[in-house]
Parts: C-alpha cells; structure tokens; sequence
C-alpha cells in the first residue's frame, strides 16, 4: 500500500460523510439512524459499500474494535456504524462513525485519537489528516475514515 | 529461569486425567503430546546454546524476513518436529481491521511454509482470523499445499487451573492450544492503551475465553477496564504460565504507535520480524521499537518474574540481519 495515494480517497470520503453527517438535526442526535449519514453512491463516483454498515449499540462495541472500545464508552459511547467501501485498484477504506454522549464526549475521544503529527483540515469542526486516515469531530459525532489498502 | 525451547507442561488442567498429565509432564517437562517426537525435541535442547536468543530480520519483504529469522534461529526444525501438530496464535481476529493492528498475513504465510517444510502434520489454529486472510498476499496461491494443513479452529474450550498464578489461579483457555505438539505465537507488536504494550505475552489472551479476559479487566473490582493495569498486567503473566510458546514470531514490520490496539494510528515501519523462544525477550526487544524499556512494561516484568525468560537485553544474544 501506498499511502500517499490515497490521501485524497480518504479526504473525499471524509468529506462526504461529514456532509452527510451535517445533515442530521443537530439537537436530535439520538434519533437519526446512523445510516442514513452515509453519503449517496452518487456523491462518491467510483467507490461502493463493499458490505453491509453495522450498527454496534453498548458492549457490541466490542464486537467492532474490541480492547479499544474501552476508551469510546468511558468518553460516552452510544452507537457507531461501521462499513467498507471499496475503490479503484482494490482499494478500500474503512468508515466508523461514532455518536457520543454529547459533543463534549465527541470531542473528547477525538482528541484522544491525535497526534502532534496531523494535518489540521478544514472539515467539520475540526479534523485531522494522518497518513492513512482521517479523525473529524462535529457536534456528538466522531468520525475516523481509514485506508485499509487493497484487499 | 530458560528453557530454551522447551515448554513447560500443562498447567493442572482439571479437564486432562492425572495419569494423561503425568505422562506428558514426564517427557523432558515439555508439553508434548506423543512420543514419537521426543528426540527431534531432545536434540533441539542439545543445541539450544548455539543459537542466538533473538533473531531479527529487517527488510521489505515481510514473508521472507520471516523465514531468514528463523534460519538465524538454527531452523525451523529446531522447533518443529516431522509430523507434529502445530498451533499458531496469530493476533488477527476479524476486529482488527485498520492498519498496524494485526499480523501480517505475510508473516502469518511464512510460518505455515515453516512448518509444512518442516514436516508437521496438522496446522491448527488457536484463533481463526477473518475470511480472506490467507489470501491476501499474492503469494497465497503458490502456496496452496501448505495452506491445505491449516485447520479453522473449532471454538472447544476447556478449563484450566494456574496453580503458581498471582491474580489468575483459573482460565477458560482454546483446546487447540493444549492440543497442540508445538505453539507457535504470532503477535503484532503495537501500542495498547490499558497495557502501553502488546506483544506475545498479551497475545495469549487470543487463547482465552471472553469470559477469562473479562476477569482480566474487572476481576479486581477495578471499575474501569484499565482502571487496574497492575492486575491486567499481572493477569496476562499468569495466563502465560499455562504454556509457553515454543516458538515466537513477531510482526514489527508495520505497526501502531499510537491509538492502539484497534487503531487508526500512527504507523511504523520498522519492516523488522523478531524470532526467538522466549516471549518476554521478543517483547523486550518488540517494545522498544515503541520508545518503551522493557522494564517500564509491567507485563512484562512481571511474566519474568514467573520464570518465563528474560528482559534484560544486555543479557540477550541479539542476531540482526537486513535483506
């Protein structure tokens, strides 16, 4: 894998989550299914959900990044949906969205997932470009979009 | 106290009749299962003193690294016997996903070409990793006959007490691990936010039920999962006393430096495969490649306080090659 090609991959998908993500009513966070902040196959030419998005609730999150969920529900974890999308040349990157407590606890396990060494990018409320992902916080929602490479 | 490549017996396995466990406790102390390879495993003893404690290959080609470390090792059939049933703990359950976080299927490949030349009998798998794993590399399919050994693990598991364990004195534990003739544990090293480190000593915990690696967690009355390190810590060195691994293979080729264990992180790739016996020098040496002394890893010390093996990497014969 290449990381650097998929910098704009992830930047895009980032994006377009987010902008799907902003859709949802702010002061209702809790209502809105996850999936529908998935943004619309039209808006993402070349890239399909390889599987299926699952919806984890409670201590199903460990079913999805098991020791690491540790760290989401003392910061308020409610729900997360995961899926895959796949790409040109086998690529594939990995989408999780996270819904928190309240945006205090989004921001909190957001800061808890950078480093000195992300590219602050203008996404969201704020959000951070690594070499193979992306971290963006808005309102109750943490968003981390990964390269996963070819598969 | 090192036992080169020979392992300990089994712990007091309630499930394993006394008469079976004295039988196999008997046979050079090490946890064997038949006979038939006790001399390949008397000889590997014989020439432990030769080879180096650690081998460590860095190159690009994660699959081969592999092999070359164990060559430095004196071999593969140091530690693999003809017709030996061979149980590999990889950690690459279906949940580690994302970069740095799981074993390479390269170096995962690398170790069933070992044993498959070696001669085993049976790969058996302590846990499965996700479909798709094996085939990941393009190299999967020149290595058809070899992968046709491996063996999906059928999730059997059997209670197993620790007599010389410090907070865990009982564990629910995968069969195939107990079954098998040799252990072989492939971990990725990576940083772990409740124990800053996992290598093959956390690894272990692949071979444990849920219900086990909850104690772990909580069996203290902690109320946070990592609210209580020292007892996770000291929890994971028990479990290791159950079975030592005859053989380790550690990943450190690409791996998480931060945001671990499920990641996404920072990576490094430090392209490096360590070998060696003994799991807390592997860790020892894993866990620097993270910025960590060993001996700030309490898992670690407290595993070679059990007599596991060694961290003190002054007193460990290091062999380093680059290909």
């Amino acid at each position: 894998m290449t990381p650097v090609r998929w910098f704009p991959r992830v930047l895009l998908a980032g994006s377009l989550v987010l902008l799907a993500a902003g859709a949802a009513p702010p002061d209702a966070p809790a209502t809105v299914d996850l999936r529908n902040l998935l943004p619309a196959p039209e808006r993402i030419a070349g890239w399909r959900l390889a599987d299926a998005p699952r919806v984890f609730q409670g201590e199903e999150l460990f079913d999805l990044i098991d020791g690491g969920a540790m760290l989401y529900q003392e910061y308020g974890f409610t729900q997360a949906l995961a899926c895959r999308y796949a790409g040109p040349a086998s690529a594939s990157l990995q989408v999780e969205i996270y819904r928190m407590s309240s945006d205090a606890s989004a921001y909190g396990i957001y800061s808890m997932m950078q480093s000195a060494k992300g590219a602050a990018v203008d996404i969201g409320q704020e959000a951070r470009l690594f070499d193979d992902y992306i971290a963006i916080w808005k309102g109750s929602y943490y968003i981390s979009v990964t390269a996963l490479g070819p598969r | 106290m090192r036992t080169a490549n020979l392992n300990l017996p089994f712990a007091m396995n309630e499930l394993i009749p006394r008469r079976e466990f004295l039988r196999r406790s008997a046979c050079l102390g090490a946890a064997l299962t038949g006979a038939a390879v006790l001399p390949r495993f008397a000889a590997a003893a014989a020439t432990a003193g030769a080879a180096p404690d650690l081998a460590v290959v860095e190159g690009a080609d994660y699959f081969n690294n592999t092999l070359q470390a164990v060559e430095l090792l004196g071999g593969i059939g140091r530690f693999v016997p003809p017709g030996a049933r061979v149980g590999l703990l990889l950690n690459a359950p279906r949940w580690w996903t994302k970069p740095g976080s799981f074993t390479s299927p390269e170096v995962g490949l690398a170790a069933v070409k070992l044993c498959a030349d070696a001669g085993a009998r049976e790969i058996m798998l302590i846990m499965n990793p996700p479909a798709g794993y094996w085939g990941r590399p393009a190299r999967a399919a020149n290595l058809a006959k070899e992968l046709s050994l491996v063996k999906p693990n059928p999730g059997q598991w059997v209670e197993v007490a620790i007599a010389e364990g410090r907070a865990l004195k009982q564990a629910e534990v995968n069969r195939a691990l107990l079954d098998c003739d040799v252990f072989i544990n492939l971990p990725i090293s990576k940083h772990h936010e409740g124990t800053g480190f996992s290598g093959c000593l956390k690894n272990f915990m692949g071979a444990c039920a849920g219900k086990t690696n909850r104690f772990f967690h909580n069996g203290s009355g902690a109320a946070g999962e990592y609210a209580d390190v020292a007892f996770l810590s000291q929890c994971i060195a028990d479990a290791n006393l159950i079975r030592k691994p005859n053989l380790c293979l550690c990943d450190s080729t690409e791996f998480l430096l931060t945001n671990g264990p499920a990641g996404p992180g920072e990576i490094r790739k430090a392209r490096q495969v360590v070998a060696g016996a003994d799991p807390v020098a592997v860790d020892a040496y894993g866990c620097t490649l993270l910025g960590l002394r060993p001996a700030d890893v309490l898992m670690i010390t407290m595993a070679a306080a059990h007599g596991l093996g060694q961290f003190d990497l002054a007193k460990l014969t290091v062999r380093k090659a680059t290909i």
